[in-house]
């Protein structure tokens, strides 16, 4: 095919421009390390990129979830362990009050510190979480659950509402329990329901009246009882909470793994690359030095 | 005579050789001038002398001098000018789209996975003010990426209306100057006898390409030499030496957006923007509404699945005030634009906001009836309805209440979610106002005997008269009280001390548990709570409004649950995977527009590459041709020198 000068230099002209946009894209695909630089490159896997974004980071927010929910349900726990010594601590006191051979001084001496743990019991369940929220009043976290009115009537203020946190895609734990479930519903000793701190009041009560206690024991058990049932349920609610973090975790991993196939430079292959583009824009452009040279006006 | 013959047999030549290497030297002189066509001096015999003994040679003549040309093929160059040029041009605008739209700054996808992450933070400490002033900083910074993003699409817009603009006035500028060329071009052909002028030709030839990259032509070849141009489905730009004008207009059916109209004979303007096609023009107006147009609407489509949502949702909560909760975004509002008739008599709202569309619709009334068209592909949308503020026309989300009787003739645009992303406004003031709880609860007695245990409660409508009737509080408070281990009554509980009787004798199965609303009786109360387990006689359930329920994180559990339901398009994707679909539809669309126009620019390629062997100047060629009309034109002088010693020679003998 004939030729006409100006084609053959615009041809080599066009030539190297798109050598150099090539090696332009290859060298920012090697400045950012990602193999698309604009959706149109592979909208497919744009979408599924933004699709995994979405999916990784909701599940990193699972597992901010995870941790305010074990911190809760830790605080939780270090107050019912507090609230177990204390108990236990009135039960021995119980106990050695029952000795029929004790004087009336020394059961005022052991009154007064029960007295005293009685007020630490309603202190301990009237417990605030770290953002100052009461963990034992369901629902209405800033009314204090708990009050004496001095008399031994005890009342909750608090509802029966239970907060619960989402943790996984389909998974909700629970992160704290209402303290009419834990303080107020323990047995009476005569068959009925009372709450825990009646039972401590009472046996003040009976030490100040230099009397034996009479249902203490059988009441500070029932508490104990469900004191402990509920820590039971803590622990494996903070058990469900590291198998959710794990299973969240691995997740992750794969997702993660997915998605840096889909994003992530291949170094060996783009430098390779990188290095062909170069070696083709230098041989067309040492060629076009070459070919502009010649010419038969050289030798007229 | 002889002498005087061949003289001018070689003076013939001398000339001959003159003309080409004058038109050699023309062409090396014209090897860089864009549009320039080969020429050759066409050689031909002059007449013979007739002789008794023969035809005798009188020399050579030049015939013309033509230039290397092919119609056929310079209709191919413009052709594939405009086709690639449109595509270039739609590809420009379209990655400036592509690229910001993914963007992890000026996206949407960042700032609403940051959005929803914020909410799960205040459904992890309901009451803690913290959260909810970060969440109100995510929403407004959310909306404002929405309004940010739909601000630089009308900036794109503006870039197409420039365009529009100066395109046109180009195409004014070269059609003007194509009927000045052709006016030169009969007037010199003319006066040369029909012979062609070369260079004059050339110019027209270049200025219709350039044209070409503009606008789509159609040209027409006269007799007289002049070249009629068409455009569009067959509009006349030039016809000899006269122009029409384009002009530019704004769209009635689309305020803010140009549009393209030729100025006919008696000064009419007749719109031709769809009829205009390839070039440039074609190129930015096939963005528009191909593109711009669709992805303005579906960025809207995600803002208003947004805010409708959360609205709905955040109605069903109560805030930390212990009040209903109210709208979190303003919602933006679908608009309908008289195109032509009684106007204003449509009004349009949304039906159901999962089924909208990313279209715009046309509604018109033609022979007594309502009809619904999409804009794109002209389809009819079927309405159900009859039109009335009872029983509107609804089709695709959509609901149309024709407020006044119409004409034949009619014309509506509607516009579901153009305004979407722009409109979209924070409604909160402040953070106390996310309505992260429920706004009832229940409880079961503690003296209660049995095992029955009762549901938190579920609002299944805000709007029952339970809720609505009195603020902070429920209309009325129930009391769920058994009267054996399979039978209860329910109460109005408003007055604890004694309960009003609403129900009595409901059936109750402690194997399976049971939904104590609505009731057998039918009483309902806008909301679901569940008794489970085995309760006894005597024992009681409260449901009461969640008055001090700061600590309830139910419904913002509920409002970061919308992060992943299956909320738009039909409950097939969810308000991110809309967004992630307008990122896939402009992705894919400008890879589309970029692989079109590598393929038509190799296509152009090779056009060019065909004229130029044709009409293309190789100086190789030319400087052989230097050479050979040279040695030509020194051996015709040698024969006019011949000429001469021959007449030398009759001279002396006669002398002697």
């Amino acid at each position: 095919m004939r030729l006409s000068t100006a084609q053959i230099f615009q041809q080599a002209v066009t030539a190297m421009q798109n050598k150099q946009v090539e090696l332009a894209k290859t060298q920012q695909q090697l400045a950012t390390g990602q193999k698309n630089l604009a959706p149109s490159d592979d909208p497919a896997a744009a979408t599924r990129i933004l699709d995994l974004n979405h999916i990784i980071e909701t599940t990193d927010q699972y597992q901010r979830n995870a941790d305010f929910a074990e911190t809760r349900l830790a605080m939780e726990e270090v107050a019912l362990t507090s609230v177990g010594d204390v108990l236990q601590r009135v039960r021995e006191l119980a106990v050695r009050a029952g000795n029929a051979s004790l004087g009336a001084e020394e059961r005022q001496i052991i009154a007064a510190e029960v007295r005293t743990n009685m007020e630490d019991l309603v202190q301990l369940a009237n417990s605030k979480d770290a953002s100052g929220e009461y963990l034992f009043s369901g629902f209405q976290s800033d009314t204090e659950p708990f009050s004496h009115d001095g008399s031994g009537n005890f009342s909750y203020a608090g509802d029966q509402g239970q907060r619960s946190l989402q943790i996984g895609a389909s998974r909700q734990v629970p992160v704290g329990d209402a303290g009419n479930d834990v303080f107020m519903k323990v047995a009476d000793g005569v068959g009925g329901i009372s709450n825990m701190f009646a039972a401590v009041y009472d046996f003040v009560t009976d030490l100040e009246a230099n009397a034996p206690p009479t249902t203490t024991i059988t009441r500070l058990d029932s508490a104990l009882d469900t004191v402990l049932n509920t820590r039971a349920a803590i622990g494996s609610r903070m058990n469900t909470i590291d198998n959710q973090r794990n299973a969240n975790d691995s997740f992750n991993l794969v997702l993660k793994e997915n998605r840096s196939t889909l994003e992530d430079l291949d170094y060996a292959e783009a430098v390779s690359r990188f290095e062909q583009q170069l070696l083709v824009l230098q041989a067309s452009q040492q060629s076009f030095i070459k070919i502009e040279g010649l010419s038969l006006f050289n030798y007229l | 005579m002889a002498g005087s013959s061949l003289l001018s047999i070689g003076s013939s030549g001398l000339q001959a050789f003159q003309r080409s290497l004058n038109t050699t030297g023309h062409n090396i002189a014209n090897a860089n001038t864009e549009g320039y066509s080969k020429q050759t001096v066409d050689l031909a015999t002059r007449l013979p002398q007739v002789n008794g003994y023969g035809f005798a040679g009188t020399g050579v003549q030049t015939t013309s001098i033509s230039r290397s040309y092919d119609a056929y093929i310079e209709g191919n160059v413009r052709n594939s000018t405009s086709t690639a040029t449109e595509f270039e041009a739609f590809h420009a605008l379209a990655s400036q789209l592509d690229n910001v739209l993914a963007d992890p700054d000026a996206g949407i996808s960042t700032s609403m996975q940051r959005f929803f992450n914020a909410l799960q933070d205040v459904s992890d400490a309901p009451s803690a003010s913290a959260a909810r002033e970060v969440l109100l900083n995510e929403s407004q910074h959310l909306a404002d990426q929405f309004n940010e993003l739909s601000a630089w699409m009308d900036g794109v817009r503006g870039q197409v209306n420039a365009d529009i603009r100066g395109s046109v006035s180009e195409i004014n500028r070269l059609s003007n100057s194509i009927a000045t060329l052709n006016e030169s071009i009969t007037l010199a052909q003319g006066q040369s006898g029909g012979q062609p002028a070369n260079d004059l030709l050339d110019q027209r030839d270049k200025v219709i390409r350039e044209l070409s990259e503009l606008v789509s032509v159609t040209t027409i070849q006269q007799d007289n030499g002049s070249v009629n141009v068409l455009i569009g489905s067959g509009q006349a730009l030039v016809i000899g030496n006269k122009t029409t004008t384009l002009e530019v207009f704004v769209e009635a059916s689309d305020p803010g957006q140009l549009g393209v109209a030729i100025k006919g004979n008696a000064g009419v303007t007749v719109p031709i923007t769809d009829q205009v096609s390839g070039g440039r023009l074609g190129g930015v107006l096939g963005f528009k509404e191909r593109m711009l147009d669709p992805a303005t609407n579906s960025l809207g489509l995600v803002a208003i699945g947004l805010s409708h949502y959360m609205n709905e949702q955040q109605h069903q909560g109560m805030d930390l005030d212990g009040s209903l909760g109210g709208d979190f975004y303003t919602l933006p509002q679908p608009q309908a634009l008289t195109l032509a008739g009684t106007p204003g008599i449509v009004s349009v709202a949304f039906d159901d906001v999962s089924q909208l569309t990313n279209k715009d619709y046309t509604l018109s009334f033609n022979s007594g009836a309502w009809q619904l068209r999409q804009n794109d592909t002209e389809q009819t949308v079927t309405m159900t309805g009859s039109g009335t503020a009872a029983d509107p026309f609804i089709a695709d989300g959509i609901s149309f209440e024709i407020t006044a009787a119409p004409a034949n003739g009619d014309t509506y645009l509607i516009q579901p979610t153009r305004n979407g992303a722009s409109e979209l406004q924070l409604a909160l003031v402040n953070g106390r106002q996310v309505a992260a709880a429920a706004p009832l609860r229940s409880l079961a007695a503690t003296a209660n005997t049995g095992t029955g245990a009762i549901s938190a409660g579920v609002v299944t409508d805000i709007n029952n008269s339970a809720f609505q009737t009195s603020a902070g509080q429920l209309s009325p408070p129930l009391l769920t009280r058994f009267t054996s281990n399979t039978s209860y009554d329910v109460y109005d509980n408003s007055n604890p001390a004694s309960p009003v009787l609403l129900e009595a004798g409901i059936a109750y199965n402690p194997a399976t548990g049971g939904d104590v609303l609505p009731t057998p009786g039918g009483l309902d109360f806008g909301y679901n709570i569940r008794i489970t387990g085995g309760p006894l006689a005597g024992d009681e359930f409260n449901t009461e409004y969640n008055t001090g329920g700061v600590g309830d994180n139910r419904n913002a559990l509920l409002l970061s649950g919308l992060a992943s339901n299956k909320l738009m398009a039909n409950g097939t994707a969810s308000i991110a995977d809309s967004y992630n679909a307008l990122v896939s539809d402009v992705g894919t669309g400008t890879k589309q527009a970029e692989l079109n126009g590598i393929a038509q620019n190799r296509v152009l390629d090779q056009a060019i590459s065909t004229r130029e062997s044709i009409s293309g100047v190789n100086l190789d060629e030319e400087a052989a041709n230097l050479v050979r009309f040279q040695q030509a034109y020194q051996a015709a002088a040698q024969v006019i020198a011949t000429a001469n010693s021959l007449f030398d020679t009759l001279l002396n003998a006669v002398r002697r």
